[in-house]
């Protein structure tokens, strides 16, 4: 199965090398090749899947990365548990992506069809040469005997967030590919509108980033025990800088779309969002910033930087090149594209700052010889006042019309909300909420929401575009409940460790935790010792809830984690760990986190998703008619 | 529209590179090797392994973790480490960690510690 695997995946690359070079001449010849190549990468993901479900051990990665008690689920999953595999379905989520644009691609212009499935087959051939040639997955083990049992999957990962977050990610990241593949095509042979042709696909992959970012980071919060979701690390980061250029290219698209400027601003937005996925790619597969995730400093890494420079070096000689028809010119800065523009560059200053804090270990050993870090602290500090301005100009845009308003409207549209959000913000310094930040935050939240409201009032009139803008809306009110999450339970949150003997009480805020008993469990892979909690309400005395963290011990890894548990409340979530015994062994090390609002991250981002869905199927309807 | 343009995005670059130095000044941690560490040095950071030394770990009166850290490569001194607070998964002896602190008389006090993922892109071997 091996060979087959590795066949396949030969196959994959040789057709879109084929397509590559048929493109520019014989656009069906090329079309079928790249079909066929993302259909034949697809074929190589399942064998290997194949080859981890019948614990074929003979394979060096199966052998690695599972072991026969494992669930068939998470046997699947490790597909993707290491580097080698990671790539094989990186290249073949980007491969299918092609094949679904190849298949329309008739659809298209012809100068824009030839260019953007050279430059399709261009991505599938960097990813799938790496995988061939530096990754390869089908690599018989390096052994006399074949081992009876395999290696095993990191316990940590063998959580349902963890194995399904990657490929969500993937998806998001690689077809990020695609609107890059068009832009490149639209830099050389400039095409009226070429933007509508990668619309569709940049919701999809920015859909697909949101929902594997904030997966990623409701597994990190339920699974590693530290109370958070997020912390600036650069693996997070290296997928948060393309998703902000990415955000920064839905919306100037909408400019060039109504007003025919910004062509080559949203070209570059398209081909940098690109770059940073792979640039990502690079970061957390080179080794040259330390992160929690321990990559380890292979070489590959710099072929992602030779790929790189390429890539960007032929589209600046085509920027120059070739002539463009000018920009159309700003008339006002009291207009939706001015306010469009601003947030692009909010969007953009975001990406730079944090891109800036990822890389300036190496910056900083260049400058000065003395590498140093950046943590939590430097990002925050930077991005949190960069995201209010821009929170506040995701209020203003919608009541600004598109050229010009004068002040007179401006001022007649904004006094209301802006009135309301400051009454707010009074009303939460006066219940003694504190920070300025926290405060503001919310008070942007409170304005924004009376915007959108004002907006799709005035918008019901339009029947026809309706729902597309309230698709928009839907997705701007996911963005505010995510943020009161975010700041609520960051802003606000409790932190306490205590120690408990059976029948003991600690107390914290309003709830009051009670060791019940303490229980060991055993399991086939694994034991763990549960402590056993109460959870009462102070203010009632009812019992809301029992709990029961534990602290587990896996029999293989001889690895101890932490099953914190969550109590979810409307108005925030317990988050208890139990952190281990004292030496004595009768005493249970606690901590409890208290994180306000939390769920309203999740449901936020979940509001999000769906306002995509409803925006995407009024695309779909409007492509129909 | 392009003069104006390109005064907005140099402005916008302004804005956050000023705020970039400011913010960068007083929060960045120098990245050492324990090898490297001689005499006391404030808000450092150290990536190294935990060694096999003894290692205690008591939740009372306060959560406080004691080992010792070495370098993953050249092990040729270590140094003893104090972090208060819990034991971070996956902590134990032979793992890379992560330490952000202080260097005093010879000992790391810790402020934040992180256990590096083990298997996830580890090249094979």
């Amino acid at each position: 199965m091996n060979e087959i695997g590795f066949l396949s995946l030969l196959v994959s690359f040789f057709c879109s090398v084929a397509a590559a070079v048929t493109a520019r001449k014989n656009i069906t010849l090329a079309r079928a090749s790249i079909i066929l190549s993302g259909i034949s990468s697809a074929i190589s993901v399942f064998i290997l899947g194949f080859l981890f479900l019948n614990n074929d051990y003979s394979n060096q990665y199966v052998w690695q990365f599972s072991s026969k008690e494992m669930d068939p689920f998470y046997k699947f999953a490790a597909i993707w548990g290491g580097m080698d595999g990671s790539m094989l379905l990186w290249a073949a989520i980007q491969g299918i992506g092609a094949s679904i644009v190849a298949r329309d691609i008739f659809r298209f212009p012809k100068n824009l069809a030839n260019n953007t499935l050279l430059f399709l087959a261009i991505s599938n051939i960097f990813f799938l040469g790496m995988t061939l040639f530096l990754t390869n997955p089908f690599q018989y083990i390096k052994s006399e005997i074949i081992p009876l049992d395999g290696n095993g999957l990191n316990p940590l990962l063998q959580n349902p967030f963890m194995a399904i977050h990657p490929p969500i990610m993937y998806f998001g990241l690689t077809w990020f590919a695609i609107p890059a593949s068009i832009a490149f095509a639209a830099l050389i042979s400039p095409t009226k509108e070429w933007y509508q042709y990668c619309r569709a696909w940049t919701l999809l992959a920015w859909g697909f980033l949101t929902a594997g970012k904030v997966l990623g980071g409701y597994w990190a919060y339920i699974e590693l025990g530290w109370g958070g979701f997020w912390a600036w690390d650069p693996v997070e980061n290296a997928s948060f800088i393309p998703w902000l250029t990415g955000t920064a290219l839905l919306h100037s698209v909408m400019v060039e779309e109504r007003k025919g400027m910004l062509k080559l601003w949203n070209i570059w937005l398209a081909l940098a969002t690109y770059s940073l996925t792979v640039f990502g790619t690079f970061l957390t597969r080179s080794g040259v910033v330390q992160s929690v995730h321990a990559f380890a400093s292979t070489d590959i890494g710099w072929v992602f930087l030779l790929y790189l420079g390429l890539y960007l070096s032929v589209a600046l000689f085509f920027t120059f090149r070739v002539k463009h028809t000018p920009d159309r010119h700003i008339e006002s800065f009291i207009s939706r594209e001015a306010i469009f523009l601003l947030n692009n560059l909010i969007l953009l200053g975001i990406a730079f700052a944090t891109l800036w804090g990822v890389l300036f270990p190496v910056f900083s050993e260049w400058f000065t010889g003395q590498k140093q870090t950046v943590g939590i602290p430097y990002f925050n500090a930077v991005n949190v006042p960069l995201f209010l301005l821009m929170l506040f100009f995701m209020g203003v845009g919608p009541l600004v019309s598109w050229r010009h308003t004068t002040l007179a409207q401006l001022r007649k549209q904004f006094l209301a909300p802006i009135i309301t959000a400051f009454i707010v913000g009074l009303m939460l310094v006066w219940a003694g909420v504190p920070g300025f930040y926290p405060i503001l935050s919310y008070s942007l939240c409170v304005f924004v929401f009376l915007t959108i409201i004002k907006e799709l009032h005035r918008r019901k009139k339009e029947p026809a575009s309706f729902l597309r803008t309230l698709g928009a809306h839907t997705v701007h009110l996911g963005v505010l409940l995510a943020t009161i999450g975010i700041t609520a339970s960051m802003a606000h949150k409790i932190e306490r460790d205590f120690v408990l003997s059976e029948g003991q009480s600690y107390s914290v805020g309003r709830f009051q935790f009670t060791l019940k008993e303490l229980t060991a469990v055993r399991s086939s892979s694994f034991e763990e010792l549960q402590a056993v909690t109460e959870i009462v309400d102070t203010k009632s005395g009812d019992i809301i809830a029992i709990r029961k963290p534990a602290s587990r011990f896996y029999y293989k890894k001889k690895e101890n984690t932490s099953e914190v548990s969550i109590l979810k409340l409307l108005k925030g979530d317990v988050y208890l760990v139990m952190a281990g015994l004292d030496d004595s062994g009768t005493k249970a090390a606690m901590k409890v986190f208290i994180n306000p609002l939390q769920s309203l991250l999740w449901i936020g981002t979940g509001v999000m998703i769906f306002g995509l869905f409803v925006i995407l199927s009024q695309r779909a309807y409007s492509q129909r008619t | 529209m392009s003069k104006v343009f390109l005064a907005l995005v140099l402005g916008m670059l302004a804005i956050v590179t000023v705020a970039m130095f400011l913010s960068t000044k007083d929060k960045a941690n120098a990245v050492l090797i324990v090898n490297d560490l001689d005499g006391d040095k404030e808000r450092i950071r150290i990536g190294g392994k935990v060694s096999n030394k003894d290692i205690t770990y008591d939740v009372e009166p306060e959560f406080s973790l004691k080992f010792y850290v070495e370098d993953k490569l050249t092990p040729a001194k270590s140094v003893p480490v104090v972090y208060k607070g819990i034991k971070p998964d996956m902590f134990d002896a032979g793992r890379e960690v992560l330490i952000d602190g202080d260097f005093k008389d010879g000992t790391l006090f810790a402020t934040q510690l992180l256990t590096q993922c083990p298997s996830k892109y580890e090249p094979p071997e």
